[in-house]
């Protein structure tokens, strides 16, 4: 029984303590052996963090005396027993990948330490590329889901700053956004085609689609409002709306996911919000928002509530 | 609701025991999933930062009178129409909204900052008491609580923060740990447990952090100066209590193994009490974990990995003894972990 079902049956019946104690000890809350898995991870993570921080605060401290090699040394000699580390079967293999993640950052410590020493004048979109495409090889191989986030951070971090150090002046925002939007839309569809193989957690294309989301949102918005409105821009942020919106519904109702319909719930929320201060303009309008926000969010949610009735609900 | 075959299992052996079951309630009964709720707290913030928009350019605040009945009237109306899910959007809205119209009003009126809190506390704890929703429950409850910790900071009365910081440890102890026996008690405000709780979890930490950012003055008698131990004492404790809890569990029975293991915990929260935040980010973790409240448990990591980096930030010592200092806490964690992991695997629990 969930935490749920238990709080219902005691709110409506005269269940006694004792019989409550036992269900909730029996199906919500850990025993010995989810204690003792919390605080194997809970001391690993507290660990491996505490020592990284005080390796690179030791570092720290001392690095304006450190010749370069010595300073390139220092963060080379852990990327390669972390890389190293990461192959030795014996090691169990969460721990494998964890050393892999470190390598991973360890490399954009590096690159940083490489280009503080010798100058190079790179741009920063140069060190965050030359970091993603770096790792790149170990991300496919390692399969580890906070390695991929870190990845597609690196991505998002590196588009950025190509477009701010680069492209401001020839490319407007909106069009850069449904670049990053393409992006991540893409890897959000191959989290998803690639989530039954390999093991990827639903957690992990959450953050990425919600990024998506308001990236497209973000560009549909920066082409309405923009002084040359309706420019292409405008057009295909909103066919791109349109698209996207009708693939997620599908994509949400054939898999039963409810979180797809709940980005696109605040998708259509806040795109109207846009609409109606850009058709109306007026401050006063905007109690009618307010109202379209209210209503909107009613309709929706009654919506929701009946579509997962229906996924509750076993089949005829 | 949906009755899965366990819950069925259980409706019949507590009716075969002869205990009282309202099967006809709980089908009936519905509640909405976290994501729904997220939507609903999304969509009725962004409604009450565009009604704010339109009173402020209308010129409508010059009316507080208005605003104040409006305001009351919407939260009535939220809190007596939240009691089925589907109402739960519009009546957290007139909630949210109401309740910014009424602060406004309290604004307008420039009543003292001890008046104003007298009113926030009075409405929170009335829309409280019938409210069944989630999100107007929660937010009740930390109305409460900032507003009495403001009412008592105005009137220069900290030993009552103190006292109300020590009565929230106590709830949460509570709460956590007296589950069932709540519920059996409480049957009939079983809707208030979950929000209640986090509203507690939020409280706390929302104390321990109004301390740690509020700049101690010297000579004045203010919250920032009041002296960390009276926040940071009972968390230890309460950590302290947790700790003897798992050594039971986990059957810890060899007196060097659990001195030694009382020893290393008590060594390490000494070294926090200069920043009681990370005593009860790992109280709230402790405590949500037993009680599988994974909420809790993420907003106590988040709280206490922030509190570890702000002790190491505050720490009094050269960078060269803080690292070695980290390096060692570092050993020490890695150490640990390859004891019980050497330990579940000779036991082949893993």
């Amino acid at each position: 029984m969930t935490r749920r079902e238990i709080h219902t049956l005691a709110e409506n019946s005269d269940w006694p303590a004792p019989g409550i104690e036992k269900a909730l000890e029996d199906s919500v809350y850990p025993g010995k052996k989810g204690w003792l898995q919390f605080l194997q991870v809970f001391c690993l993570t507290l660990g491996v963090g505490a020592s990284l921080a005080g390796v690179i605060f030791f570092f720290a401290y001392n690095w304006g005396a450190l010749h370069k090699f010595a300073k390139i040394g220092l963060v080379s000699l852990p990327l390669a027993v972390s890389v190293l580390a990461s192959l030795y079967r014996s090691i169990p293999l969460l721990i494998r990948k964890a050393l892999l993640t470190t390598g991973a950052v360890l490399v954009g410590v590096l690159l940083a330490v490489f280009g503080q020493i010798y100058q190079t004048g790179a741009d920063a979109y140069d060190l965050f590329l030359a970091w993603t495409a770096g790792i790149t090889l170990w991300v496919v191989i390692a399969r580890f889901p906070p390695l991929t986030l870190i990845y597609l951070v690196l991505i998002n971090v590196t588009l950025v700053l190509y477009y701010r150090q680069v492209l401001p002046d020839t490319l407007s925002g909106a069009w850069w956004c449904l670049v990053l939007f393409t992006v991540n839309a893409l890897a959000v569809v191959t989290l998803r085609k690639t989530s039954g193989k390999a093991q990827v957690p639903a957690w992990l294309q959450y953050p990425v689609a919600l990024a998506a989301a308001a990236q497209l949102i973000i560009a549909f918005g920066i082409s309405l409002f923009h002084r040359t409105f309706p420019d292409p821009s405008f057009y295909v942020a909103t066919g791109t709306l349109a698209i996207t919106c009708w693939l997620t519904y599908r994509q949400a109702m054939a898999s039963r996911h409810l979180f797809y319909l709940l980005v696109l719930a605040l998708c259509i929320l806040v795109s109207g919000v846009l609409i109606l201060i850009r058709i109306f303009g007026e401050e006063r309008m905007l109690l009618l928002v307010t109202g379209y926000v209210v209503a909107g969010l009613y309709f929706i949610v009654a919506y929701l509530i009946r579509i997962q009735r229906k996924w509750k609900s076993p089949a005829p | 609701m949906e009755i899965s075959r366990s819950m069925n299992e259980t409706i019949e052996t507590l009716k075969a025991a002869g205990i009282r079951v309202d099967e006809s309630r709980i089908g009936q009964q519905e509640q909405l999933s976290k994501g729904i709720q997220a939507l609903i707290a999304a969509g009725a913030i962004l409604a009450a930062g565009l009604f704010a928009l339109f009173i402020e350019t209308t010129g409508l605040d010059d009316y507080p009178v208005i605003l104040a009945v409006l305001g009351l009237a919407g939260m009535g109306w939220g809190v007596f129409t939240s009691r089925k899910p589907v109402h739960s959007s519009p009546a957290f809205s007139a909630y949210l909204l109401g309740g910014g119209m009424f602060c406004w009003a309290l604004g307008e009126w420039e009543l003292t900052t001890s008046q104003g809190m007298l009113s926030l506390m009075l409405v929170s704890l009335l829309s409280l008491l019938p409210a069944r929703n989630y999100l107007i429950i929660l937010v009740s409850v930390l109305v409460f609580s900032v507003s009495l910790i403001a009412l008592l900071l105005e009137n220069h009365f900290r030993a009552g923060v103190v006292g109300y910081y020590w009565v929230l440890l106590c709830c949460m102890w509570g709460l956590y740990q007296k589950e069932a026996l709540l519920l059996s008690r409480l049957r009939h405000y079983a809707a208030l447990f979950d929000p209640v709780r986090l509203g507690v979890i939020g409280s706390l930490l929302g104390i321990t952090y109004w301390h740690a950012f509020e700049k101690p003055t010297p000579g004045e008698d203010t919250f920032g100066s009041l002296h960390a131990l009276w926040l940071a004492m009972p968390a230890v404790l309460g950590v302290l209590a947790m700790t003897l809890y798992l050594l039971r569990l986990l059957a810890v029975k060899a007196l060097l193994k659990k001195a030694g293991l009382m020893g290393i915990t008590v060594s390490l929260l000494l070294l926090t009490l200069q920043v009681p935040a990370v005593g009860v980010s790992l109280y709230v973790v402790l405590l949500s974990f037993r009680a599988a409240h994974r909420t809790g448990v993420v907003l106590g990591s988040l709280s206490l990995l922030y509190a570890v980096a702000r002790l190491y930030y505050d720490l009094q010592l050269t960078l060269l003894v803080k690292s070695w200092l980290m390096m060692g806490l570092g050993m020490l964690f890695l150490g640990i972990y390859w004891l019980l992991h050497k330990n579940t695997t000779e036991n082949g629990e893993n």
